[in-house]
C-alpha cells in the first residue's frame, strides 16, 4: 500500500470524521456521498487557491490590434508574464487608474510592456498595453518551443512531451516506434508566456486520486478540509467542536504545504515546518 | 549493554499500543485495518514534520533544458545514497557534479525580475542556480549549461537532488517503521495514530484526541531537537 488516498478512501475518511459513516462509499444519514465528493473537491480547490502550489505555463498568442485576451482555462491567477518567452521581457502589472493618473493612453500600439486585469474585464481575461501591433507566431519549425504532440497516425498521443524542444534544426531528436513527429511548434517569438496558478484536477470516480502534482503526504489531511465544509451547516454540539478542530488542522496543513513546497534547503535558512 | 534498535516496535506492537490508548483492546470500535492505516499516517506525519528521511537522486542535465521533474527521476538506479527510491516529499538541496562540489544556490524569479536580468544570464559550462517558485511541487528549474552533463552515473555536469522522502509503508505486522525513523520515537507513533482515530469519535474522544495531538506535536519537536548538532550556525535551518 501507499500513502495515496483515492476518492473512495477520502469519502470514507470524511464520513467517519463527521460521525456519519454507514459503510464503504455509502450515503450517510446526514450527508450523501455526492455531497462529500463536492466537499472534498472544493476543499482541495480552496487549498490550491490559498497556497498557490499548483502551477502551469502557457502561451497567449497576440492578434494585431486586439487588446484583451482570455487566460488559460485552468488559470486561477497569473504569476508572471513575459513577451518572447522565458528569456524575453517581463510584462509589469498595472492598474488602469495608473495609466489615467499618468495621462497615458492605453491605446498605444506596439509590443506589450504592461498588463491589466481591471477595467471591466472578466475573471478570465487580461489586457495588454501597448496593444499588440502584430500577430504572434502561430507556428515555427526552426525555433525553440514546445513539442505539441507525437502522433501514431491514429490520433493517439504516444508521447506526452511537455518539455522544451531542443535542437529542432540541430542534432536529431530520438523517437521510436511507428510514430511521427508533428512539427507544429508554438514558438515563444512574438507571443506572451504566462506562468499561472492552476486549478487542481477534479475527482469524480471512486478510483480517482487527487491531482498528481499535489504531494502525497497531504492526502491523509484532506478529510479535515472536507469535514469542515460539511460540519458548518450543522447545529449538533459535537459537530461544532469538530468544526473548530477541522478548521485548525486545515489551517496547519495549508501553512505546512505552502512552506514545505517552497523549501529550498539550508541555504535559505529560516523556513519552518 | 542495550542498543537503540532494541527499542524498535513493529506494526503488531504499535497496533497493540494504539489499541491500548484507544481503550479498544479488541479492535471493536476501530478495526485492525483502520488502526494500521492510522499508524502509517502517523509515521508519515512524524517523518515529514521532523524531516527524518532524506534521499538523493541524480538528474542528467541537458543543454538548454530548464525544467526537471524530480519525481520522474526517482528510481533505484539514480539513487546515489542508498539505492532505495523513497517517494518524494519536498526539496532540500541541489548539488552539482557530486557531493564534493558546492550546491547550486536557490534563487527566485522575483530576484531576476527586479534586477531586470534575463533568465539565461550566467549561462555557462555548468547548470547555475535553481528555482522552484514558478513550478508545481516536485519540479525544479535551473539555468541550463551550454552542454549536456556526462551520461549517468557519472556525476560531472549533472545535478544531485537531496530531498525529504516519505517513509516505507508498513503492510505486514512484522514490519518496522522505516529504518530512518529513529527507534526512540517509535512509541510516539501510537500516540499520533490514536489521535487520528479519536477525532472520529464523540465529544470525549475529540477532547482526548486534542490532548494526544498536542503530545504528538511535542514529541515531533523532540525528534527535531534530537538532531542538535552543537554550536553551529545552521540551527536556524532546522524546523521546530
Amino acid at each position: 500500500m501507499t500513502y495515496e488516498k483515492n476518492l473512495r478512501q477520502l469519502v470514507n475518511l470524511t464520513l467517519r470524521l463527521v460521525n456519519d459513516y454507514r459503510g464503504d462509499y455509502k450515503n450517510g444519514k446526514s450527508f450523501t456521498v455526492a455531497e462529500v465528493i463536492t466537499a472534498v473537491n472544493d476543499a482541495i480547490l480552496e487549498l490550491v487557491i490559498s497556497t498557490g502550489v499548483l502551477k502551469n505555463v502557457s502561451l497567449i498568442i497576440p492578434t494585431e490590434d486586439v487588446q484583451v485576451y482570455t487566460l488559460p482555462a485552468d488559470c486561477l491567477r497569473p504569476i508572471q508574464l513575459k513577451f518572447n518567452g522565458l528569456e524575453g521581457t517581463l510584462l509589469l502589472p498595472k492598474q488602469v487608474s495608473q495609466y489615467d493618473y499618468e495621462r497615458d493612453p492605453i491605446s498605444d500600439v506596439g509590443d506589450p510592456v504592461t498588463f491589466y486585469r481591471d477595467k471591466g474585464l472578466a475573471y478570465n481575461q487580461i489586457g495588454f498595453v501597448p496593444i499588440p501591433g502584430e500577430d504572434g507566431s502561430q507556428a515555427a519549425t526552426a525555433s525553440a518551443g514546445l513539442l505539441r504532440r507525437v502522433s501514431d497516425g491514429t490520433d493517439n498521443l504516444t508521447y506526452d512531451a511537455n518539455r522544451a524542444l531542443r535542437r529542432v534544426t540541430g542534432a536529431p531528436i530520438e523517437y521510436g516506434g511507428s510514430g511521427r513527429i508533428v512539427r507544429g511548434l508554438a514558438s515563444n517569438e512574438g507571443n506572451i508566456q504566462v506562468h499561472y496558478v492552476r486549478n487542481p484536477a477534479l475527482m469524480a470516480k471512486a478510483k480517482d486520486y487527487p491531482d498528481t502534482d499535489l504531494p502525497t503526504w497531504i492526502h491523509k489531511d484532506i478529510k479535515f478540509g472536507a469535514g469542515r465544509r460539511l460540519l458548518r451547516g450543522s447545529r449538533v454540539k459535537i459537530h461544532a467542536i469538530k468544526g473548530v478542530v477541522c478548521t485548525n488542522k486545515w489551517q496547519m496543513l495549508k501553512f505546512r504545504l505552502m512552506e514545505l513546497t517552497q523549501e529550498t534547503g539550508p541555504l535559505t535558512a529560516g523556513r519552518p515546518a | 549493554m542495550s542498543i537503540l534498535t532494541e527499542y524498535r516496535k513493529d506494526l503488531a506492537t504499535l497496533k497493540n499500543l494504539t489499541a491500548f490508548i484507544l481503550a479498544d483492546h479488541n479492535f471493536e470500535k476501530w478495526d485492525e485495518d483502520l488502526v494500521e492505516e492510522a499508524i502509517n499516517d502517523a509515521v508519515l506525519d512524524l517523518a515529514i514534520r521532523a524531516q527524518m528521511i532524506k534521499d538523493e537522486i541524480a538528474i542528467h542535465i541537458e543543454e538548454d533544458r530548464y525544467i526537471y521533474d524530480v519525481k520522474g527521476w526517482i528510481t533505484a538506479a539514480n539513487n546515489a545514497v542508498s539505492g532505495t527510491n523513497k517517494e518524494f516529499g519536498f526539496l532540500n538541496r541541489v548539488g552539482l557534479s557530486g557531493v564534493v562540489e558546492p550546491s547550486l544556490m536557490p534563487s527566485s524569479y522575483a530576484t531576476i525580475n527586479f534586477s531586470q536580468q534575463k533568465i539565461n544570464n550566467g549561462q555557462g559550462l555548468y547548470a547555475n542556480r535553481f528555482y522552484i517558485d514558478l513550478l508545481s511541487p516536485g519540479k525544479l528549474q535551473v539555468i541550463p549549461p551550454d552542454a549536456d552533463g556526462e551520461a549517468l552515473p557519472d556525476e560531472a555536469g549533472n545535478i544531485q537532488v537531496l530531498y525529504v522522502g516519505l517513509p516505507d509503508y508498513m503492510d505486514n505486522t512484522t514490519d518496522f517503521p522505516d529504518s530512518m525513523v529513529a527507534p526512540q520515537f517509535h512509541d510516539s507513533i501510537a500516540i499520533g495514530a490514536a489521535a487520528i482515530l479519536l477525532y472520529e469519535g464523540n465529544e470525549g474522544d475529540v477532547q482526548r484526541a486534542i490532548g494526544l495531538d498536542n503530545e504528538f506535536t511535542r514529541l515531533i519537536a523532540m525528534a527535531v531537537a534530537s538532531e542538535y548538532d552543537g554550536e553551529t550556525n545552521y540551527r536556524g535551518a532546522r524546523p521546530a
